[in-house]
Order: C-alpha cells, then sequence, then structure tokens
C-alpha cells in the first residue's frame, strides 16, 4: 500500500511529478523490445498513410484490375504478385491498412473515452446509480461480443463510419468496469474524502484527483483497446462483414488470402498475416511495457 | 450468506430482463423494420400480399408492447422462445439440438485450456524474465494477434492437406456423444479453441501470480525463509485463485463466440454457426432465443463464480452487497 | 477418415455385387442390376431442406426444399428438366399430356396410374386433393398470382377415375398453362387427406369449389401444414405413404443430413440404381470443398473464384481446381435462370433518371459482360440480354439480338446526345425540358447523375463484377454510392420498391429468377405492372400487351422477349453458372449438367 500512495502522493503534488514520469519513461526505454514494438507501429503506421498517396498503386478500379494478371507470384512489376481481383498485394497490404489502422485508433479512442467517463461516473457517484450503470453493464457483458457485432451489423449495415462507430461504442464495456474499479478505490481514499468534506466540487475531484490516478490504467487500456478493435475487424472481414468492396481491410485480405491458400498463392496471405499479426503483437506489448511501467511495485523488486 | 445470493439472484434477473428488452428492440432499427425477415424468407416472391400474409402469420403486425409482453411472458412462464422464421423447428428445439454440441466443444477446449494455461502462468511467474518466460510470453503474444480464422485454416492446410494426420471435419451426426465415436476428428478443432484461450488465460495468469507475489504477505513468508516452491503453491496459487474463478465465470460469453469462428471453418453445426447462419439471415427469434440463453449461462456462471468467492472470502460478501 | 473408410467398403461390396448379378442377367438390362453403392451428395451451404408436403407456401419454396427434396419422393403431375434439358419430361410425369379443347378453354388430363408406396393409384383424386387444397388457400401457395391461372380462371374442375376435367373463364394459351399452371401441381395421396394424426377428412374427394370442401381443405392445411415441418415426422408412415418417386426417405436429421433409399413401388422408368443416396448439410462452402478434398463427396460443388485458371471459353469446363482433377470431373452448369439487376422505378432520388430509357441504355451499354464472365467469373458464366434463360427451348421462342452491345462510347453519346454535359468528370444537365434531346422529365437544369446501388456481397465473383460494373459507370461521369448488403443467401436485400423506406436505386441480390416451379418464361410475374414480384414498379402498356398476348393466345415468346431486350425493366448482367464437382466413378446415362436443379440420382451409378 505505500507505494501505491507513494504514486498518489506524486501525481496528486503539482510540484513533484517530473522524476516519477522520467522514471517510468526509463523503465519503458529501457525494454529494448518496447522500443522495437513502437518503431514498428509507428513505421507502419506511416507507411500505411503514406504509401498509397506518394506510390499509387490501382486498388479500387475492378475494371482496369481485370487487364491485370490475377494471382500471379512476386515479379519485378509486383513485388509480392497480384491477388485473385488482379490488385498489387504489396500496395493492397498499405492500403488495406490504412483501413484497419484508422478503424482500429478510432474505434479504441472511443472505446476508451466512454468507458472512463462511464466507469468514472459511475465509480465516483456510487449508490444506486452505481449499481444501475453496473448492472446495465452485466447485461452487455452476458451477450457474446461477436454475436452483437453481427447483429448491429446486420441491422445497421457496414459502412466505414459505421464499424468504427460499432466497434468504438460497445467494446467500452470491460474499460469501464476498470476504471470504475479505479475510481471506486481512489474515491474511498482519504485524501478524496478530505477534499469533497472541505467543500470540493464532485466534477473538481474527479477532474483533480480520480482522473490522474486513473491514467496509468487508462493508458494501458487504451492500448489494448486498440489492439482488439483491430483484431474484432479482422474476424468481421473473415465473416465478410468488413470494409466493402473495392476497398479493404487487413481481415478481408487475410479472408480472401486463406480461400486461394490450397492453390498454393502464399504471397496472398503470408505477407499481410505477417504485418498484421506483429501490429497487433507490438500493440500489445506496448502495453504491456506501459503497465510495467506504471507498475511501481514490480519495479522495486 | 442467503440474503446474499437471493440479493445478487434479484440482480441477476435484473440484468436478464435488460438482455430480453434490447435484444428484442434491436430489430425494430433494422432498415425495414420488423418486417425485413419477411423479406430474406420471400426472397424475389415478397408479393405485397405474400409479406401482409406472413407478418400476420408471424404476429408481426402487433404492437411492439404486446409482442413484447407476450415474448417475456412466454419464455418465462413456459420457456417457449417462439418459432424460428427460417428452420422448420421451434427455437427451443434449435437449442436442444446445437447447446450440446457447442457445450462439447466449448467445454472440452476450457478443460484444456485451464490444464495448460494455469500451470504455464505459475511457471512463467516463478521464471520470470528467463528465456522460457520470453519464449512462452512470445508465443503467447502471436496467438493472441492471430486471427481465430486464420490458425484454424492454417491447422486445415497443414494437418489435414500437407501432412494429412488427422480429419477436417467433426462427425455432423446430431448426438453430442459423436465425440466418442470418432475422437480424431475433434483434434484439429477442439486444438485450435484451446490455443486461443491458452494465450489469453496464461497471460492473465501470470500477471495476477505475479501481483499476488509482491502483496505483503508474501513477501513476509518468504522473509520467513519459506522455499519459494512452497510460497508459490500455498500462498500466491491459492490467493490467485479467486480472480481465476472470476475470470472463467465471465469467459463463458467469449467460449461461445470464439467457438462461432471455429465451428464455422470446420463445419461444426453448433450454436455459434447457428447464430451466424439467423443473424445473416434475419432469423430474429432464433437469434433472440441463442442470446438470452447465453445471456442466461453468463449471469448463472457469474452467480456461481461470484458465490464460490463469497464461501472463499467474507470480505467479498460485504462488497457485493453494495 | 471414419467416412471415407465406411465409403470404400461400401464401394467394394457394390462392385461385387454388380459384377455377380451381371452373369446371372442379360447385360442390356442395367437397371435390373441390384442396387448398390451409396452416393454422397453436397447440399448447397446454410440450406437444408425443411419443408416435405408439396403444396408449400412462399416462405418454403426453395429448390433446396422442392426440387432437389421432396421431387425424389413426390413425382409432380408434369415433370421438367432432365439433365441438360429443361423441357417437359412426358416419360417422368405422372400425368399424360393436357389436352385443350373448346378454344383452349377446356382442359383434360388423364394420369398414368402410378402407384404410390402403399399400393394406391395415382389418380384423379390425387390430383383433385391438389386443386381443392389450393382453391381454399390461394395465398398459401408459392406461384399464386391473383387473376391469373389456377385456381383464379378455373370455373369449374372434376376428377373421376383417371381423368381431371378443367373448365377455364377464358382461352389460355396451352404452352403457359401446362409450364406454368399445371406444372406446379404434384398429386397427393388420400392418406395425408386428414386434420389429425387419426381425423380423416374430405379434401381430396370433395367437389372442387364447394363450401364443404373449403373447410375441410383448410383444416387440412393446417395439420399438414405443421406437421410438414416437423422433420421428425418425415421418415414417418404417413409421409412416406404418399411416396410415389424412385426413392423413399429412411433418415433425416434436423442438420439437414437425409438418406435415401430405393421406393421399389416406383412406375416410373428409371429405377433407383444404387443403394443410399446421402444429402449431405454443410455450414460453408469452404466446410464443403475440405470434404472434397478428402474425397467425401461425390457429387458437390466449388465456387468458380477459387478456380486457379479460367475456363477455355464460357459455359466450356475447364482445368480442376487444385488436387481435385484426380478425383472429380468439373461440370458447368447454367441453370434454367436469367440474372438481372433490380431498377427502382419509385420514388427514390435516381428514380427520375432510371425513368428515361437512355440512361438505361447508356446504363446497359456500360456493362462489360465479356470482359466480367471472363475475370470475374473465370468463364463460368455466360452474357445474357433479355428475360429468356439462355437455355429456353427454341420451340418456346425465335431468336433475340443483343441490342446494347458493350461500348462506353455509345454510352457517352446517349448522354450527349440527351442534353448530358461531362464537366470535370460529373454528368450534369444542361439541357432540361422533354423535347428531343432534352434531358427529360423530372430533371432539372444542373442536376447532376447520381445513382445510390446496392448489391449482395455474397462472393468475390459477386463484388469483383458489381466494382468493375461502377468502375465503367463512374468513368462516364455518373456519381455512384454504394452500400453492400450484409447477408448471401437470399433476395431479401434488395427488398421491393413498394417499401417506403427503401432508397436504392439500383439493386442486385447476386442471383436472378429460376423458371421453377412455373418453367415458362412468360414474366407476368416480373415484368407486369403491379405485378407481385415486379420489385421495381416497372409500369410499360406495351410490356402489359405483349405479355397478356404470351398468356392467352398460342404466341411465341419471341415479341416478350425482344421488347424486355430494348426497353430494359431491369439491368441484364452475367448469367453464372454453378461449378459442380462429380467424382470419376460415378457414371450417369444423363450427364451430370442439372439445368433446373431436378435432383435425379435415380440416373447416378457406379
Amino acid at each position: 500500500m505505500t507505494s501505491t500512495t507513494a504514486e498518489v502522493a506524486a501525481l496528486s503534488d503539482d510540484d513533484l511529478p517530473v522524476p516519477m514520469w522520467r522514471q517510468r519513461l526509463k523503465i519503458f526505454m529501457g525494454n529494448k523490445l518496447a522500443i522495437a514494438s513502437c518503431v514498428y507501429v509507428i513505421f507502419i503506421t506511416l507507411a500505411c498513410f503514406l504509401v498509397p498517396h506518394l506510390h499509387p498503386t490501382n486498388q479500387t478500379n475492378q475494371a482496369i484490375a481485370f487487364s491485370t494478371p490475377q494471382s500471379q507470384p512476386p515479379s519485378g512489376a509486383h513485388w509480392l504478385g497480384t491477388d485473385s481481383s488482379g490488385f498489387d498485394v504489396l500496395g493492397r497490404i498499405f492500403f488495406g491498412g490504412e483501413y484497419s489502422l484508422t478503424l482500429g485508433f478510432l474505434a479504441g479512442f472511443i472505446t476508451i473515452v466512454v468507458g472512463t467517463l462511464y466507469g468514472m461516473i459511475s465509480g465516483f457517484l456510487g449508490g444506486v446509480v452505481d449499481t444501475a450503470m453496473m448492472r446495465l453493464i452485466d447485461a452487455f457483458l452476458s451477450i457474446p461480443y461477436l454475436f452483437l457485432l453481427i447483429s448491429l451489423i446486420t441491422v445497421f449495415g457496414r459502412s466505414t463510419v459505421f464499424l468504427i462507430g460499432i466497434i468504438g461504442l460497445t467494446g467500452w464495456w470491460g474499460n469501464a468496469r476498470i476504471i470504475r474499479g479505479d475510481a471506486l478505490l481512489i474515491r474511498n481514499l482519504d485524501y478524496a474524502n478530505a477534499s469533497t468534506s472541505m467543500g470540493a466540487n464532485k466534477w473538481h475531484v474527479i477532474r483533480r484527483h480520480v482522473f490522474p490516478n486513473s491514467i496509468s490504467n487508462i493508458v494501458t487500456v487504451a492500448t489494448f483497446s486498440v489492439a482488439d478493435a483491430i483484431l474484432f475487424l479482422s474476424a468481421l472481414g473473415f465473416l465478410g462483414l468488413g470494409i466493402q468492396s473495392p476497398e479493404t481491410d487487413w481481415g478481408t485480405m487475410l479472408q480472401s488470402g486463406t480461400e486461394q491458400i490450397q492453390n498454393g498463392f502464399w504471397w496472398e496471405v503470408f505477407p499481410v498475416a505477417v504485418v498484421f499479426i506483429l501490429v497487433v503483437v507490438a500493440i500489445n506489448y506496448i502495453g504491456d511495457a506501459l503497465r510495467d511501467a506504471f507498475e511501481v511495485r514490480l519495479i522495486e523488486r | 450468506m442467503f440474503s446474499y445470493i437471493l440479493r445478487r439472484l434479484v440482480q441477476s434477473f435484473v440484468v436478464l430482463l435488460i438482455v430480453i428488452v434490447m435484444t428484442f428492440s434491436l430489430p425494430y432499427f433494422q432498415p425495414h423494420g420488423i418486417l425485413a425477415p419477411a423479406f430474406a424468407v420471400l426472397g424475389a416472391r415478397s408479393t405485397p400480399l405474400n409479406v401482409h400474409v406472413w407478418a400476420v402469420q408471424h404476429g408481426l403486425t402487433q404492437s411492439y408492447f404486446v409482442r413484447l409482453y407476450k415474448y417475456i411472458d412466454q419464455l418465462l412462464l413456459h420457456f417457449n422462445l417462439g418459432h424460428s422464421y427460417k428452420q422448420s423447428l421451434s427455437v427451443r428445439s434449435i437449442i436442444a439440438l446445437y447447446v450440446p454440441r457447442t457445450i462439447w466443444l466449448a467445454l472440452s477446449s476450457l478443460i484444456f485450456t485451464v490444464i495448460i494455461a494455469i500451470p504455464l502462468g505459475i511457471f512463467q511467474a516463478s521464471r520470470r524474465n528467463t528465456v522460457v518466460d520470453y519464449a512462452a510470453t512470445g508465443t503467447a503474444f502471436l496467438l493472441y494477434a492471430m486471427p481465430a480464422f486464420l490458425l484454424c485454416m492454417l491447422a486445415i492446410d497443414a494437418f489435414g492437406f500437407h501432412w494429412p494426420r488427422f480429419p477436417i471435419s467433426p462427425p455432423s451426426g446430431v448426438a453430442p456423444w459423436a465425440i466418442f465415436t470418432d475422437p480424431k476428428a475433434f483434434i484439429l478443432p477442439v486444438g485450435c479453441l484451446t490455443l486461443l484461450s491458452v494465450a489469453g488465460l496464461s497471460r492473465f495468469m501470470r500477471g495476477t501470480v505475479l501481483e499476488v507475489m509482491v502483496q505483503d504477505y508474501v513477501r513476509t513468508a518468504r522473509a520467513k525463509g519459506c522455499g519459494s516452491r512452497r510460497v508459490l503453491w500455498r500462498h500466491a496459487f491459492r490467493n490467485a485463485l479467486g480472480p481465476i474463478v472470476t475470470i472463467l465465470g465471465l469467459s463463458i460469453p467469449a467460449l461461445f463466440g470464439g467457438a462461432l469462428i471455429v465451428e464455422d471453418v470446420f463445419n461444426y453445426a453448433g450454436l455459434g454457426v447457428q447464430t451466424i447462419n439467423a443473424a445473416i439471415t434475419f432469423d430474429v427469434p432464433t437469434v433472440l432465443g441463442i442470446t438470452v440463453l447465453v445471456s442466461i449461462f453468463t449471469l448463472l456462471g457469474n452467480l456461481m463464480a461470484d458465490v464460490a468467492l463469497g464461501l472463499i472470502d467474507p470480505r467479498i460478501r460485504i462488497e457485493g452487497a453494495r | 477418415m471414419f467416412r471415407k473408410g465406411k465409403f470404400r467398403l461400401a464401394l467394394t461390396v457394390g462392385l461385387v455385387a454388380a459384377s455377380a448379378s451381371l452373369g446371372l442377367i442379360a447385360p442390356t438390362i442395367s437397371s435390373a442390376a441390384a442396387p448398390s453403392g451409396t452416393i454422397n451428395i453436397a447440399e448447397p451451404p446454410n440450406a437444408t431442406p425443411a419443408y416435405i408436403l408439396p403444396f408449400y407456401p412462399p416462405s418454403e419454396c426453395t429448390v433446396t426444399n422442392t426440387s432437389s427434396f421432396q421431387v425424389m419422393m413426390y413425382r409432380p403431375l408434369y415433370f421438367f428438366g432432365l439433365g441438360s434439358s429443361a423441357a417437359l419430361q412426358p416419360k417422368l410425369s405422372t400425368g399424360n399430356l393436357p389436352k385443350y379443347s373448346n378454344g383452349n378453354k377446356t382442359v383434360t388430363l388423364t394420369m398414368k396410374g402410378w402407384k404410390f408406396a402403399d399400393g394406391q393409384t395415382v389418380d384423379a383424386e390425387s390430383v383433385m386433393f391438389f386443386l381443392n387444397m389450393y382453391k381454399s388457400d390461394p395465398t398459401g401457395f408459392c406461384t399464386y398470382t391473383a387473376g391469373l391461372g389456377i385456381p383464379d380462371q378455373i370455373a369449374s374442375a372434376s376428377g373421376h377415375g383417371n381423368t381431371v376435367v378443367i373448365h377455364l373463364k377464358s382461352s389460355v394459351s396451352p404452352l403457359w398453362f401446362t409450364d406454368n399452371e399445371l406444372a406446379v401441381i404434384t398429386p397427393m395421396a388420400n392418406t395425408w387427406d386428414l386434420t389429425s394424426a387419426s381425423k380423416t377428412a374430405k379434401c381430396a374427394s370433395g367437389a372442387y369449389g364447394a363450401a364443404s370442401t373449403t373447410a375441410s381443405c383448410k383444416a387440412v392445411r393446417t395439420y399438414l401444414n405443421t406437421t410438414a415441418q416437423n422433420v421428425s415426422t418425415f421418415t414417418g408412415k404417413m409421409w412416406q405413404s404418399g411416396d410415389d418417386g424412385p426413392w423413399k426417405l429412411t433418415t433425416m436429421d434436423n442438420l439437414g443430413n437425409a438418406t435415401f433409399q430405393p421406393n421399389k413401388k416406383y412406375s416410373g422408368p428409371q429405377k433407383a440404381q444404387v443403394e443410399n443416396v446421402k444429402l449431405i448439410a454443410f455450414t460453408t462452402a469452404q466446410a464443403e470443398e475440405n470434404q472434397l478434398q478428402a474425397g467425401n463427396i461425390q457429387v458437390g460443388y466449388v465456387d468458380p473464384s477459387i478456380l486457379t485458371a479460367p475456363a477455355p471459353s464460357p459455359g466450356a469446363a475447364g482445368p480442376n481446381w487444385g488436387q481435385l482433377g484426380v478425383k472429380y470431373n468439373l461440370v458447368p452448369n447454367g441453370t434454367f435462370a436469367n440474372n438481372y439487376m433490380n431498377l427502382n422505378f419509385g420514388n427514390n432520388p435516381g428514380g427520375v433518371f432510371l425513368k428515361q430509357l437512355y440512361v438505361r441504355q447508356a446504363l446497359q451499354s456500360s456493362i462489360d459482360q465479356a470482359s466480367i464472365d471472363k475475370n470475374a467469373f473465370k468463364n463460368y458464366a455466360v452474357p445474357t440480354w433479355s428475360a429468356l434463360p439462355p437455355s429456353t427451348p427454341s420451340s418456346e421462342t425465335g431468336a433475340v439480338k443483343e441490342p446494347y452491345p458493350f461500348s462506353l462510347t455509345a454510352a457517352e453519346s446517349y448522354f450527349t446526345n440527351n442534353g448530358w454535359t461531362n464537366t470535370g468528370g460529373h454528368l450534369a444537365c444542361t439541357s432540361p425540358g422533354t423535347g428531343s434531346g432534352d434531358c427529360g422529365a423530372g430533371i432539372a437544369a444542373n442536376a447532376q447523375l447520381k445513382l445510390n446501388i446496392e448489391w449482395v456481397s455474397g462472393s468475390n465473383s459477386e463484388d469483383e463484377m458489381m466494382n468493375a460494373v461502377v468502375a465503367d459507370w463512374t468513368s462516364l461521369g455518373i456519381s455512384i454510392s454504394h452500400t453492400e448488403g450484409t447477408f448471401n443467401d437470399t433476395a431479401g436485400s434488395c427488398p421491393v420498391a413498394y417499401t417506403p423506406t427503401t432508397t436504392y436505386d439500383i439493386c442486385n441480390w447476386g442471383g436472378g429468377w429460376l423458371y421453377a416451379p412455373d418453367y415458362y418464361p412468360s414474366g407476368e410475374p416480373l415484368y407486369l405492372t403491379g405485378a407481385g414480384s415486379n420489385s421495381g414498379l416497372y409500369s410499360s402498356p406495351t410490356m402489359d400487351t405483349l405479355i397478356k398476348q404470351t398468356l392467352s393466345s398460342n404466341v411465341k415468346l419471341t415479341a416478350f422477349a425482344n421488347y424486355t431486350a430494348t426497353n430494359l425493366p431491369v439491368l441484364w448482367d452475367p448469367l453464372n453458372y454453378g461449378t459442380f464437382e462429380i467424382s470419376k466413378s460415378l457414371k450417369s446415362s444423363i450427364g451430370f449438367k442439372d439445368v433446373l436443379l431436378t435432383g435425379t440420382p435415380e440416373y447416378f451409378h457406379y
């Protein structure tokens, strides 16, 4: 408990935050794999957003793609070959990545914002409101997530905006629980009680005390949310409910690639699979490293 | 203890009602409202007359509240979930048909998961930051990041065709005990589902044990000179059991969700495949029925987990009373 | 492994039995050999038979329920389609060809006297049973069209012994009435004339149109309709006693797996030649393909999009997929159907544009069917340009010329000749008005040509086709927005335009219209003003006149077909072929094509 209080004190006191942050940064920077993960994610993100514009390949005009040889192995013209529709695979990895990553980051962001707000309000208000809000979460959590996604998509369609909205607005339940646990814990801490008893506004308490202390959890959870959003989008892609053609995402690419796997067209599956899996691994690893950095008690050992 | 269980039961019932109302209302938001299934079933023969006849037959012309009342009434008093729009079966018999099959798949993989993941997590925690830990963590990361369908497809391609070792599809007979007639056919699907869940659970186990190991009492035990194996099993494991029980209770929906993909790839006619097929053909009663059923399973699972925890640790009861 | 082993055993036993019997019986009568062996037939993914009564409502009116399942047991009055022919098969029908008299106002049907499995005769009463039921509940049957055909055009009907006489209110085209109206009739056994498991009724024997018959039939239909959906009753005595087909159902489970064995009482020409025919249910096409690879299926299918090389020419067979070539022959099969995209002529935003013939002509002539066939469907498709299926028998129609072959320049000139200007890649109306060379009624000055397109994303092929079409339309300057439907096996995502919530301008459900069980491609349910399945609210007096002519007098379909080609009530797109995978050990005297999907495995043997 002592270390937690130290952490809390360090954050709530405006004079002392720098050494703590520096220490955490140092721990994080000391983790070579985490740095490598960061570099990889940044590299792929930049590539996905820049390459399709700097070196455009035809990825949307099917009429033109019809005159491109389909399912061709890698060659000088197409470094990773062409897929079964006649699109350049290397270009398509970046093109699809743009959608996967945009969707993952945006949906992850919505998830964490909504989840944090919900969890904070629930945990901080407590009492009947908390109970009601948590029962609602229970109800959401008792429905298999994939079932829910499929039902929502059949009802609301699957334009890119809807997909972001659906994944973003349904992925926050677990997050809300975690943040609410934090808020609950911190609310009951002495200093929070003290500031309420001293007449501080509740919102002030949330802003000044609850939120900063939950930040470590929020950042970690946010990282995992992004990875999960990307993964769920790929599952939807497999079920044929991903981004609409001729646009694509990594999940949809993997799905159409695996259909060709028994034909031996490895270039339609494995490059995108490697890029995709490494992105998810890297994001998860960054999350883990962040958690380690925030977890003071482990540092001390 | 009794009043605690009672209170949790009431809470679960309220949650169930919320789930029913939510899922029941969802179809009203379809672009074509609750008539969408009529178009899906009738296809090109969706003449106004046919659609109307169909809607009347299925009670869709009644008002929202009448339908909701009837649904809840039938569900709670008669456990009648209505009749599928697409298949000529009652939803109850669809559930009776497919639930055992999915439970076989999910349960056997759950057992394997627990058998593998818990010792693995503890082992990793005790060998933190060794090569073994890194290797296991790395594998877990890879598996966690691997889309379920990709793993299944690669497994089929590898062990079904390149090195044909195992059958690629479980028997299609109705009986759930088909697993005994052809255990080999279950190796790939159960194996894939297990691998997918081992990744998450072993990571969770490792984290939990690490967490427990830095608690003061474990440190005290260590300081008192307890052997590290004894500390690990007597203290760390027993105290990590609580979170594990909770997470297993919570993982029921995830298990059904994961089974969905595995069932789909391996052509295993279970609840997951039924759900997706029902959803894409607007077979509303089936989707509703299965969702409600899985919710009930989950709520029961959570309830049992909580009761078990309450038995273990009286403090929880007070916490849960909130 | 389990299945494979079992199958091998069955095959070996079969071969021994066959060779033994050949020695004893004259070799010319091959059908006299004792039936042996098992044929496993793959059902389409997520489509399993679930309705056994041949008087089926619109919601059960699927090939899976009817042609591939019921027809194995219950033979229709007139049997259509065999192998690559879509024509009427007199030998396989339970009735002799109908005789039309009295200026085509009287139809006389005589039955051949086939036997049901319980020994009773398939006679006039069996036909009257169906007609009485249809009369009592017209909307309860799949193909009912108000005012047309059975039962609305029937003045009276009566049956005695083997003869049914039907008097009609007005004269009809015999071709149409036989193919579309009489063909839907399946004679039903009077052992089904029940209102409960033990209570018999008077629906089969009652007088046609009498109030007592109607009341009786309604009760019978209610009982049978419920029982027909209860899979556990399918192999029971009631359903199997009414079996007059070559097969009897011996096992059936709720997953859709069924086993058929020869019906020894079958009176028709071709008796079953194998011991078991099994229909195997599949959840996905990929699962079915995996079983093909393992060699567990004798009659299956692949999606052309996974084939590695295109067929040499449209409709021909190309190289088989992967390892399958060793065990299977690839058989392309074009069904008796035609494909089209729905046009919405309702109050949708794009409706004003689509009402102009020149816009439809431009859209049609910019669909590159040849390129789509070759690339998206790997040549397992043929171009279409009228309401007639490519395999329409020449007895029913003359030639129909393709009026709008692919030409982007032609498409462009349709717009430039009618008051549109392409500025910056977008077409805008610069000459509004209704005169010649103007944009036409309802199109304002500077209006942009915007269309909202929906399609069902069933397969990669479908997506590729639609994306190619959209790319060409966009290149003309049309602004296209599109939505892809979320489900792939029904037409429901292009719900008909009369629903106020329908917003699409053009919709493609990835299929077309299979002319079964109404086999005459006369278009009255589709293109007649106000017809039930006229999804796009198309209305043309000329079309109405042409269709009514084909129904009431003895004219060929040529004029009607040509008008559908030139006036474009819908946009025509390629008819994609199914690609069957047939085990190389399987033989058949009628080949393995199956244009009407009338599963006739009695012709298959090893």
